[in-house]
């Protein structure tokens, strides 16, 4: 029964900052295939819940197109040309964005094959980056967006409203949804992208630093 | 631990220590007995179900993990089956919660087992059987906590078998599966455990219901990464660990006995144990799920005589057909006063340490009675009490 078994610990500084790195990335990899799987079904709530808005200012740019050729033959093709290739965008549009879904999922799988000391690859942390510089755009246009309530005309427009009226609690109460309704697809879209580039930052370091340091572990058992 | 120890190895434990085999049998039982006495057989034998010392599947399905909940698991889990090591231990960079049920992690030698042991002096047999239930699982359910705690209880795939090798040894990875009803393959390193769960305080999490019944099983090494460890790698040597278990029921039994003057922890009948070492040690190395047919044997060696397998209807019409001033005479009354005592012992002990994990506790000799009525039976007990026999 007698037997050194504690021999068979790993519990040096370099296995164990290994363990720890090779966790964080498998947990960034799942992170990042969770934001890919809610990018596709944000996209299509998007379209879902705004498609009368779109389908609104595509009627009012087809009646900009057409102005004088009502009833003509060339009105009809006009439509027939325009809806096209508004088809055509919306087509080219899903599959662009379905190979970035599809290029994140592959992201983080990658990293969580890694992390499980498979598949070694290393494109992912390129893409990895790609898509940290992909995400501020949108997150600056919240930003953007989102501040111009509140600069310049914005604040004084909402004091107007009742904002800094306590004594009309209504116009108050008016003026506190109108920020709500304003602010709140942007608020949730900014700590959404936010959150996604956390994530995606982290994968970077976790992946680089795991290769490192199973270099280096293997020069040791070496 | 498993039956096969807490019922047949306790047996021979008790015989080696100097227990007459009736004496070693109503012991074992009582043992045994802890890993059955739930609120539903309570409640069938009409009994308190404050002395409940486990918790049957179907009724962690139901029970509610919200405050009063949680206390009344850990109440039961802690005091039985996972009794805490260490109620002070200090803990850095961490929440008030965390370092709550972090001292309820389960060892060996912590200052528990030695209070328990101290509370069956002079008691009723049952009440060493119980004694000796919570000492063993000391041993087994190292490292988990008897309460529901992901970030304490939880593990993940990073889990190898340490095998003999000649002087040597190799490792091979352990795989888990998740069906309940599946069987545990141990020719391929194929467990059951428990499901992954998020939610920190689901009863998934409690004890080692994600290492499966490894922690249970005699023959096994392994090395896993408990949630705990800050990535550090834990031996489990159950082959040592069930020897040193078996070896300190035996002292902690001639402490009982009144052979050893007081009870040290760290300490055991080595010497007593050594002319049946290598049988024990055969018996806990035994690459099988279920040793009780090599105890038995050994058991009825030991004593000469024959083991009755365990039965939970065997004492159950003398409890309720027993009148209500005699029901604490009765085997399962004792035992049943055994199981108040020393859950309360434990509970107090945790609230005393300043962690309200399992609940308030009373002290009764400063504030007098209050809270649940079912221990009331320990202030009667205490007035008049059964002695060690």
């Amino acid at each position: 029964m007698s037997g050194n078994y504690e021999k068979a610990l790993q519990n040096d500084e370099l296995s164990l900052k290994l363990r720890k790195s090779d966790r964080n990335l498998y947990s960034a990899g799942v992170g990042c295939v969770i934001y890919a799987v809610w990018g596709v079904i944000e996209l299509l709530l998007d379209l879902y819940y705004r498609y009368p808005k779109y389908w609104e200012k595509l009627q009012k740019m087809l009646a900009d197109l057409t102005v004088g050729l009502e009833g003509t033959e060339n009105a009809d093709t006009l439509k027939i040309i325009f809806f096209g290739i508004v088809i055509a965008v919306l087509v080219i549009f899903g599959i662009v964005a379905l190979l970035f879904s599809g290029l994140q999922v592959y992201t983080g799988i990658a990293a969580c094959l890694q992390s499980l000391g498979k598949k070694k690859r290393i494109a992912y942390i390129a893409f990895a980056f790609l898509f940290m510089f992909f995400e501020f755009v949108p997150l600056l246009a919240s930003v953007s967006n989102l501040s111009r309530m509140f600069y310049g005309n914005g604040l004084q427009e909402l004091y107007n409203m009742g904002l800094g009226d306590m004594e009309n609690w209504d116009a108050f109460l008016a003026a506190i949804r109108y920020i709500f309704d304003y602010a709140m697809d942007d608020i949730a879209h900014i700590l959404l992208t936010l959150t996604s580039i956390v994530i995606l930052v982290e994968l970077v370091i976790f992946a680089i630093r795991s290769k490192v340091l199973h270099k280096r572990w293997q020069k040791e058992v070496k | 631990m498993n039956g096969d120890f807490h019922y047949y190895a306790t047996y021979c434990a008790a015989v080696i220590a100097g227990y007459s085999h009736e004496e070693a049998s109503q012991i074992c039982y009582s043992a045994q007995l802890v890993d059955f006495c739930s609120k539903t057989f309570l409640a069938s034998i009409k009994g308190p179900k404050s002395a409940a010392t486990t918790q049957l599947s179907v009724e962690l399905v139901e029970q509610k993990t919200d405050l009063l909940g949680l206390q009344d698991i850990t109440r039961i889990w802690a005091s039985f089956h996972f009794l805490p090591y260490d109620l002070y231990a200090e803990k850095k960079h961490c929440s008030r919660i965390y370092r709550n049920k972090y001292r309820l992690i389960c060892n060996s030698n912590g200052v528990l087992v030695k209070d328990t042991i101290e509370l069956a002096k002079n008691k009723s047999l049952q009440a060493v059987g119980i004694a000796m239930h919570v000492t063993a699982d000391t041993w087994a359910h190292k490292y988990f906590a008897g309460t529901p705690s992901m970030v304490i209880n939880n593990t993940d795939s990073h889990f190898y078998e340490i095998l003999p090798d000649g002087d040597s040894f190799k490792t091979r990875k352990m795989k888990f599966s998740h069906n309940p009803k599946a069987v545990d393959d141990i020719e391929n390193a194929v467990y059951v455990n428990s499901l992954y769960q998020t939610s920190e305080n689901t009863v998934m999490n409690l004890g080692h219901g994600r290492a499966g019944h490894l922690p249970d099983y005699s023959f096994i090494r392994y090395k896993y990464l408990p949630a705990w460890g800050e990535y550090k790698e834990i031996l489990k040597d159950n082959p040592s660990d069930y020897i040193h278990a078996f070896a300190q029921l035996v002292y902690a039994m001639q402490y009982l006995r009144g052979e050893v003057e007081s009870f040290e922890l760290d300490t055991y009948a080595w010497d007593t144990i050594k002319p049946y070492r290598s049988r024990i040690e055969s018996i806990l190395e035994k690459r099988q799920v279920n040793d009780a047919e090599d105890w038995k044997a050994f058991g009825e060696e030991l004593s000469g005589e024959k083991i009755s397998d365990f039965d939970l209807q065997l004492y159950r019409d003398e409890y309720k057909n027993a009148a209500k001033e005699e029901k604490n005479n009765t085997f399962l009354g004792k035992f049943i006063l055994g199981a108040l005592a020393q859950k309360s012992m434990v509970t107090g002990k945790i609230y005393k340490s300043g962690n309200p994990i399992a609940g308030v506790s009373v002290d009764y000799e400063k504030n007098g009675f209050a809270g649940i009525k079912d221990y009331m039976k320990l202030i009667e007990y205490s007035n008049g009490g059964d002695h060690h026999e």
